[in-house]
């Protein structure tokens, strides 16, 4: 193809991140800036008694205090749900609570003052009187009867339930099985830790009645539509919202949070610029956590492996409240996927979302597909096991022969292309799987406790088609633009409504539109995160960027090129089919005779100055498009792992990992490699250490590092990341997501293979994080 | 958080009983006790500092008794609350004699919320430990101190109650307790004590003799400068 696009190049904007000179909203200082603090619940669910603020408001340097009914009289609207599915029940939400506490965390009172060291101070004059209530924290024990109710408009505490698949063929696959393997299982609840906590700017400028906001956000333009409509009132066109640099985000910056809502109100109400920044302990008891899935699921199969059918059930924990896109994730992203690689003739998932006295549970990196894959791979894995078959042998059986793409799923998903043979021949060969095999045979034999893992996994990426996502209850459309503003001096400017904090977009994007019009990649750059010179976007999220976003703008970059050749034949005095748009030189010329050519700076600067253009041609180079993509796209992954377990100690450690994915089209190997191995890191993370952990009453008790275990390099090998690439037919760039891939597989491989390492001690499953206690406990009985 | 476990005293009940009754008595022993005062006929309230790794905070707390069976058992609910966290609790207290000696049994369930809860979770058990434990040490030098008093018909000597310092060794020695299993984890606290003591001696004496040679060559050289000027 072009110049760029399928090379690795360095981030470009990795010097500037490298140097410290990253632009984090938590940097950014305006004159007469005041500072704004939260009062948080120490407790997990509780009445609401008393609020005194007397005592805070006299304290020197304090500018105001405000409770959630102070902002609910100045015209604060409730949190919406932008993903309603059927007959959803979803709880009134304020930005600052007024009734009852419903999680640890939850907000109660703000107080703005010169620094924020005054207005912690602050917070701790501040007297809330509480009735400690009891709390529910299980997702399916909460819809026991008689359970506390952490909403009281909500019986049994089930906020919505969904279900999708042929229930019938399903029932009727587990009834005329040869074998059923059933299985218990919890996806534990996780705390994304974004490198960046989460902070808020806003300034009110009363002169114009305007408020610009800055936000840590994935996706401003949502945030800023939101916060019009719903939250604050402000009419869109007097609301700037403004995600610089973000520090990493993994889903939780997706959503509409309190502060992003308090902030600017309090700007206005004081008429002062107001800055909040989350601490990293507020971070782990307000950022929308993820999975948290108690699952009862049964698998059909015949003697010979084939798996005839799949029925799941699933109780997925919401939190106190539901979070922006919460009912997405369990729903259209977990049961849609409930076929994995596999031709499956029944497949039927049934889920309820409960609320429990936790933190709101949204997306998180992989969002519904890893849990989908997780109990998928482990019950193939337990068939193995029991059919007495390798589970490489079984996972090939039902692969979804190559030649049958696209291909229908029982539960919605037209999976768009792949070829699982050949990805997994990669992965097999790569892994020497058999040598694998054979070493663990003769480590066995020397008494040690090693085990081999294997996966294949499914992912939907790049959601969605508007009308699909609409139809599944969607309050927005998930398109995305992109907008080419070419410079009279054929430098080029691009605005894209897809959002980085860690993706690279500012490379990838550049690569493809300089090979779309054939320029330098250092005369492109690219612009977003701001919603006054974006047109509008959907952001980040669900791997959509280059398969969405990408898309948007090779389509405004062909309008572009349409428009130059417009240009260039009335200067060359030739007809258009005549002409060639030369990529790789940057220039058009007549076909046959490339000394007749224009270069596309001079047919630029001709399209400004407009002193010679085609009759009727509009001066100008700038084009938008709204591209609407036509499917989601199934990147697929086949992961082997290695690990060995410390009888003495039983600690895992992981002596080979290899992921092989595809992603369809790589517009930059060596960021998509970084993506695969980020995934891995933080699958890994959960398989084996982390854990978020409530007690009975609702405290939070893994609130601190020291509590919740991260992935950390010493805990790795080096990662042997291979790929294979069938391109997706849906997009005109050919390509598959591929920032989560790593986090849908690794979770699931590395418990296989530590249940594997167990197989000969009777163990058969064992709940994630698989801990040293736990190991050890497993192998000693 | 569940407390339990049990002390001895080297006195007889009717002596014991009355100090667990007595305001004064108790906010003397209790690690961190800014104040305890009685409010009500069985009813207490006080304020408290308490510090569990990196959280610390200042607890306003009520403790009210019930069921009390004298010499021989209370029941207690306490509840604190302050900028850290919160601590509701119910326990029961009862003692038993034993040649001469008595025992003072308690078993306690409380409930710990906030900061203390979810920053401070690992220390806690061993912070409430340490605070029991100190507290029930400093009760016992109060008795002997009372019983010693009485023998010399003398007024009851003052104890103080144990400095931070104190309270942090203690904190240092459930954890020991918890990593070793020999009777006295006091030898190895003293081993740690002492290499860390060491270390710091040491280091002290080192800057010392550099400070020391330092200073002598400054001199040499201020010496050799001026001796330079002169010429």
């Amino acid at each position: 193809m072009g110049k760029y696009v399928g090379k690795s190049m360095k981030r470009v904007e990795d010097p500037r991140f490298i140097q410290g000179k990253g632009k984090y909203v938590a940097n950014l200082s305006l004159p007469g800036m005041a500072h704004l603090a939260i009062k948080r619940s120490p407790h997990g669910h509780a009445k609401i008694l008393h609020i005194n603020t007397e005592a805070a408001k006299a304290l020197p340097g304090v500018i105001a205090v405000y409770t959630g009914q102070d902002l609910i009289a100045g015209g604060v609207g409730a949190m919406p749900c932008g993903w309603n599915v059927p007959d959803i029940k979803v709880p009134t939400r304020y930005p600052l609570t007024i009734d009852k506490v419903r999680h640890v965390g939850d907000g109660v009172v703000a107080v703005v003052a010169e620094t924020s060291y005054i207005a912690y101070d602050a917070l701790d004059l501040i007297e809330v009187e509480y009735e400690p209530l009891p709390a529910v924290i299980d997702a399916r024990k909460c819809t026991d009867a008689g359970a506390p109710l952490v909403h009281d408009d909500l019986p049994n505490n089930i906020s919505y339930t969904w279900s999708l698949g042929n229930k019938d063929e399903t029932l009727q696959a587990l009834a005329e099985a040869d074998h059923v393997v059933e299985l218990e299982l919890i996806n534990q609840r996780l705390i994304p830790n974004a490198m960046e906590p989460r902070a808020c700017v806003a300034q009110w400028g009363a002169a114009m009645e305007e408020m610009t906001v800055w936000t840590t956000s994935q996706n401003p333009h949502p945030i800023r539509l939101l916060l019009s409509a719903f939250t604050l009132g402000i009419p869109e066109n007097k609301l700037r919202v403004i995600s610089p640099d973000v520090g990493g985000g993994f889903g939780s910056k997706i959503f509409h949070y309190p502060e992003e809502i308090i902030t600017p109100w309090v700007s206005r109400a004081i008429n002062r610029p107001v800055k909040w920044v989350s601490t990293r302990s507020e971070a782990m008891m307000t950022d929308s956590q993820g999975r948290d899935h108690v699952t009862h699921c049964k698998m059909a199969l015949k003697n010979d492996g084939t798996i005839t059918g799949i029925y799941v059930s699933t109780w997925s924990n919401q939190g106190g409240y539901i979070s922006t896109f919460a009912p997405l994730i369990p729903t259209a992203l977990y049961i849609t996927l409930l076929s994995g690689l596999y031709k499956i003739k029944g497949v039927y998932g049934e889920m309820w979302g409960t609320m429990t006295n936790t933190v709101p549970v949204d997306a998180y990196r992989g969002a519904g597909r890893p849990e989908a894959s997780y109990l998928m791979e482990r019950l193939v894995d337990l068939a193995a096991r029991d059919l007495g078959m390798d589970p490489l042998d079984i996972r090939r059986k039902n692969f979804i022969p190559a030649d049958e793409f696209p291909y229908q799923t029982p539960v919605a998903f037209l999976y768009d292309s792949g070829d699982y043979h050949k990805l997994f021949d990669k992965a097999v060969a790569m892994a020497d799987y058999q040598g694998m095999r054979q070493a663990q045979a003769a480590a066995r034999a020397e008494g040690r406790v090693v085990g081999v893992g294997i996966v294949g996994c499914i992912e939907a990426s790049g959601p969605a088609p508007s009308a699909v996502a609409g139809s599944l209850g969607s309050a927005v459309g998930f398109w995305e633009s992109g907008k080419v503003r070419v410079h009279p001096t054929g430098k080029v400017s691009v605005f894209t409504g897809s959002h980085t904090h860690g993706q690279g977009h500012e490379t990838t994007f550049a690569q493809v539109v300089a090979d779309e019009l054939g320029v330098p990649i250092e005369d492109v750059e690219i612009i977003h995160g701001d919603t006054a010179s974006v047109p509008f976007g959907m952001g980040t999220y669900g791997s959509r960027s280059a398969s969405v976003g990408g898309s948007a703008l090779v389509r405004s970059a062909e309008k572009i090129r349409a428009k130059v050749m417009k240009i260039a034949a009335h200067q060359l005095e030739a007809a258009e089919e005549d002409l060639m748009y030369d990529r790789e030189a940057g220039k058009v010329h007549v076909k046959g005779s490339p000394d007749k050519a224009k270069p596309f700076a001079e047919l630029a600067f001709a399209a400004y100055t407009a002193h010679n253009l085609p009759e009727g041609l509009e001066p100008g180079l700038e084009e938008t498009a709204f591209y609407d993509p036509a499917n989601f796209t199934f990147p697929n992954s086949c992961h082997v792992a290695q690990v060995e377990i410390d009888k003495e100690t039983g600690e895992v450690t992981i002596q080979r990992y290899i992921a092989v994915d595809d992603v369809g089209k790589v517009i930059n190997p060596l960021i998509v490699e970084g993506q695969i191995v980020g995934g891995v890191v933080q699958g890994v993370g959960q398989a084996l250490w982390e854990n978020g952990v409530y007690d009975e009453s609702g405290q939070l008790l893994s609130g601190t590092f020291l509590d919740y275990t991260m992935p950390r390099a010493d805990g790795f090998p080096t990662l042997e990341v291979g790929r294979v690439e069938t391109p997706s037919p849906h997009n005109p760039l050919g390509v598959k997501g591929a920032g989560e891939m790593g986090t849908i597989a690794a979770t699931a491989v590395i418990t296989n293979a530590v249940m594997d390492a167990l197989g000969p001690y009777g163990v058969r499953h064992l709940e994630m994080p698989l801990t040293a206690e736990k190991l050890y406990n497993a192998l000693h009985g | 958080m569940k407390v339990e476990g049990s002390h001895t005293f080297d006195a007889p009940r009717d002596i014991v009983w009355p100090t667990l009754l007595d305001p004064v008595v108790l906010a003397k022993i209790m690690p961190g006790c800014e104040k305890l005062e009685q409010t009500g006929d069985n009813e207490f309230e006080g304020i408290i500092k308490i510090k569990v790794g990196p959280v610390q905070g200042t607890f306003n707390g009520k403790v009210t008794l019930a069921n009390i069976d004298a010499p021989n058992s209370y029941d207690m609910q306490v509840s604190g609350k302050g900028p850290a966290g919160f601590v509701n609790g119910a326990g029961k207290l009862w003692l038993e004699s034993e040649n001469g000696h008595t025992v003072l049994h308690y078993q306690g369930d409380a409930d710990v919320g906030g900061k203390i809860a979810s920053v401070g979770q690992r220390l806690m058990d061993t912070s409430a430990r340490a605070v029991i434990r100190q507290s029930l040490e400093g009760l016992s030098h109060q008795i002997a101190a009372r019983q010693q008093a009485e023998e010399d018909h003398t007024p009851v000597p003052e104890v103080a109650a144990p400095t931070q310092t104190e309270f942090a060794l203690g904190v240092a020695q459930e954890m020991l307790r918890d990593f070793t299993t020999q009777e006295d984890n006091r030898t190895l606290l003293y081993v740690v004590l002492g290499a860390v003591g060491g270390m710091l001696v040491v280091r002290l004496l080192v800057g010392w003799v550099t400070n020391r040679l330092a200073r002598k060559i400054a001199r040499r050289v201020v010496a050799e400068l001026k001796r330079q000027k002169q010429l």
